[in-house]
């Protein structure tokens, strides 16, 4: 395959690229030797604490978990540290954006870009509020010309899909974006989004170098956008390129809970998480921009050969895709100072947990990839080990914390074992307690979760940043009512994590949905979906106070917000409690004290579309001329006989009796072909006033 | 009270219009009258019936008579998609 950018003007910089490997291998072993030798270290503490100090099978396997979650938590303490020291040495001189000066980036000339964006019955007016946001950004940054935009849609519903067919020409007429902003709808949802994608490929890959991936939440800026080209442009060795989405447009506690963390712990994380990665990172799916070539040639997903979840298409597509660039010999990278890329928040718990049930399915289904796939770099065999562990670690947390029962309840119950499991020679072994080594180790994990918080808040302090978040004070308040909150959200979401990893390994099915990104949560609603935990949770400290009132108290961390989670629940789905935060500046992100053009765009609520008055969607399909003639040019002519002879009748049908006479997919069939829809238009206009459609047409001349 | 249908014809005529960007400017409210007026005296009681018959009536009449007393604009569609320009997608080892 040819690469696209004339490789004498890049050759200092594929150099400098060539040695990025030698620097990752470095950092990787010291990230390895510190979580290794803190783990190892905090594991023996831990078998000093146990009773029998791991004399007992329970013990052994408290140990072993202990040690596999202690790490994992180190994994993410030591990558926040990596972060916060490299951001104070001034940024990664490794990464992509420092190897080229800003002057040799402008003289780097543009070239076609696809920008696309896979939507499935997402709010339709918010959504391309937020693309028309990314197409007046670019416009503003001069380089429209570069760029093409495609609304990628899976919708089924008619309703939806008719709304989005109508403001994609409004779109179109007020950017008058004609033949610059295309919209095509599959009528066959094959492989989810990663086969949505893929669609576009094999029809329009060849048109552009490359593609810019958004979600339907995504926001990019235009100098964003132009930068990632031209560095694509000028790293022909890259086949990936991802941004740091940050969280915006929250508006509930829990969305602005979420973007505060995001906003103020990240540079961190990703700077910490790109540093180690470097040319191995993952693809997360959107905010990224691909080598359109690269891509079509390595990154096809086959479905899955096994059985059960390891059976069928692959659900979560981006770490795969990343795998497989990378297996070609192409680079994949993460950009943290690539600014202006944002993303949302689900706007509850429940919403959250929706998407987590969705992401922890298609993330266990990566085992099989990382165990089996040929050929993949080492660092993304452990990307997809993170991914899972991201889900498996609560299973294994809820083991951990069912083993201490256990070992409680031996202590309590039954009569001291001064023998365990056949211990050998003729020396009993005592039981020890120690409750002050039992603290230290308590405190000492909890300094590694909390740590990374207030090393955030200090590298704020140290850039300067505080005062975006509200100033030094606030922001320590808000970092204070982040980690209570997310103390209240650990146990429910570990319960929740549990159940979908159960799930997932026994394949069970799941809904493939669009998120909600508006509503707030109901108190039955909650009640119901929480009753399980808040049962789990009452339980549990009343057998442990039964137990022994210490262990009771050292339960309370995990049973309180389980108790709690139903008002949790609803609480944070609240938006007044978020907007009243936020007048007190509290949780506030740089995006809300001073929010960019691109930002104050997306808050235009100038519709895309005339109000509605009292059509539906179908109706003015029907009626409206221009909406109906757009309609009938997206749809198709069929004119085999029989499926002609359904579509008249299903026609007279709906003439006669009106759309609620047909149900959802014939009316879908209806509006995919273009002949009835506009037989349809011109029969609504003929009829008589005491018809279905002569009522309807006197509404819309009231209205 | 019940409407007559030449104020129900009126009232569509001038709808349909609006949607089509015509001004109704009292030129268009008299052309739309006239034609009206002739669909009023020749309408006869057409029927309606079978799948893919169009409806009878005054109105059906102004409907089919419309385009010949308006010169309606063409609308302004967008297009759908650029010319296609089909690539494959390639496949690695199987897994």
């Amino acid at each position: 395959m040819g690469l696209p950018y004339d490789l004498n003007a890049v050759s200092s910089a594929v150099s400098v690229g060539g040695r990025w490997q030698l620097v990752a291998t470095v950092r990787r072993f010291l990230l390895a030797a510190l979580v290794l030798g803190q783990t190892l270290v905090a594991t023996w503490l831990m078998l000093r604490v146990l009773p029998y100090h791991g004399g007992t099978w329970i013990e052994i396997g408290l140990a072993g978990l202990f040690a596999i979650l202690y790490a994992w938590i180190a994994v993410g303490f030591w990558t926040a540290v990596y972060g916060f020291v490299l951001r104070l040495a001034g940024g990664d001189r490794w990464s992509l954006a420092r190897r080229h000066s800003e002057r040799d980036l402008a003289l780097t000339p543009l070239t076609r870009t696809a920008v696309v964006m896979p939507i499935y019955h997402e709010p339709v007016q918010r959504t391309l509020r937020g693309l028309r946001a990314i197409y007046r950004d670019l416009e503003r940054a001069g380089q429209i010309e570069h760029f093409e935009f495609y609304i990628l849609s899976d919708s089924r519903d008619p309703e939806v899909w008719l709304e989005e067919q109508a403001a994609w020409q409004g779109l179109c007429n007020e950017l008058n974006a004609n033949g610059r902003l295309f919209y095509r709808r599959r009528t066959l949802n094959l492989n989810y989004k990663s086969g949505n994608v893929a669609d576009f490929l094999r029809r329009w890959g060849r048109r552009s170098r490359y593609t810019v991936v958004l979600d339907a939440d995504s926001l990019i800026g235009g100098d964003t956008l132009i930068r990632m080209v031209r560095l694509m442009e000028r790293e022909p060795r890259v086949g990936i390129l991802q941004t740091a989405p940050g969280v915006v447009r929250g508006r509930s506690l829990f969305a602005r809970i979420q973007q505060f963390a995001n906003r103020l712990y990240s540079p961190l994380f990703a700077t910490g998480l790109a540093g180690i990665q470097m040319g191995d990172a993952a693809f997360w799916g959107h905010n990224a921009i691909l080598r359109t070539d690269a891509f079509m040639a390595h990154c096809g997903l086959r479905k899955l050969p096994g059985a059960g979840l390891f059976r069928g298409p692959i659900l979560s597509h981006d770490f795969v895709e990343a795998a497989f660039m990378g297996r070609s010999g192409y680079e994949v990278w993460l950009e943290p100072s690539l600014g202006a890329s944002y993303e949302e928040s689900p706007p509850s718990l429940a919403d959250e947990l929706s998407r987590d049930r969705r992401w922890s399915k298609g993330n266990l289904q990566h085992l099989w990839i990382m165990l089996r796939a040929p050929g993949l770099r080492f660092a993304h065999r452990m990307a997809f080990f993170n991914g899972i562990m991201g889900y498996l670690s609560s299973p294994l947390w809820l083991l951990f914390l069912a083993l201490t029962t256990v070992e409680a309840a031996q202590l309590a119950l039954m009569p001291i074992d001064y023998f365990p499991d056949d211990q050998p020679g003729l020396f009993p072994l005592w039981p020890e307690w120690r409750p002050g080594l039992a603290l230290t180790l308590a405190l000492t994990t909890v300094t590694m979760l909390f740590a990374p918080k207030l090393i955030a808040w200090l590298d704020a302090l140290i850039h300067r940043r505080a005062r975006s978040f509200g100033g030094v004070f606030r922001t320590l308040v808000s970092v204070v009512v982040e980690t209570v909150v997310s103390v209240l959200l650990a146990p429910i979401k570990m319960l929740a994590h549990s159940a979908y990893v159960l799930g997932g390994l026994f394949n069970l099915s799941l809904r493939w949905a669009g998120q909600n990104r508006t509503e707030e949560t109901r108190w039955r609603e909650a009640l119901v979906s929480q009753a399980p935990g808040m049962a789990i949770g009452l339980a549990w400290s009343a057998f442990a106070w039964y137990l022994d009132p210490l262990f009771f108290l050292w339960s309370l961390p995990v049973a309180v917000p389980l108790v709690l989670s139903a008002p949790t629940a609803v609480w944070l789905s609240r938006v007044r409690a978020g907007q009243c935060l936020c007048r007190l500046g509290i949780l506030c992100t740089p995006e809300e004290t001073a929010p960019s053009r691109l930002l104050q765009d997306t808050d235009d609520e100038e519709s895309l579309l005339p109000p509605l008055g009292q059509l539906t969607r179908f109706e003015e399909a029907v009626l409206l001329p221009a909406v109906n003639a757009m309609h009938c040019s997206l749809a198709r002519s069929h004119p085999g006989r029989l499926r002609r002879e359904t579509l008249q009748t299903l026609a007279r049908r709906c003439l006669d009796r009106g759309p609620g006479a047909l149900d959802r997919a014939e009316l879908s069939h209806l509006c995919r072909d273009s002949d009835t829809l506009a037989w349809l238009h011109h029969a609504a206009w003929r009829s008589d006033p005491d018809t279905w459609w002569g009522r309807k047409l006197a509404q819309a001349v009231a209205s | 009270m019940e409407k007559a249908i030449c104020q129900y014809a009126l009232d569509r005529v001038m709808l349909y219009l609006r949607n089509y960007g015509v001004e109704p400017s009292p030129e268009v409210c008299r052309r739309a009258l006239t034609l009206i007026d002739e669909c009023l005296r020749d309408a006869d009681s057409a029927a309606c019936d079978g799948p893919g018959a169009m409806p009878g009536g005054v109105l059906a009449m102004v409907f089919d008579r419309l385009p010949e007393v308006f010169s309606l604009p063409d609308l302004d569609l967008p297009v759908q998609r650029p010319p296609i320009r089909r690539g494959s997608i390639g496949y690695g080892p199987p897994v």
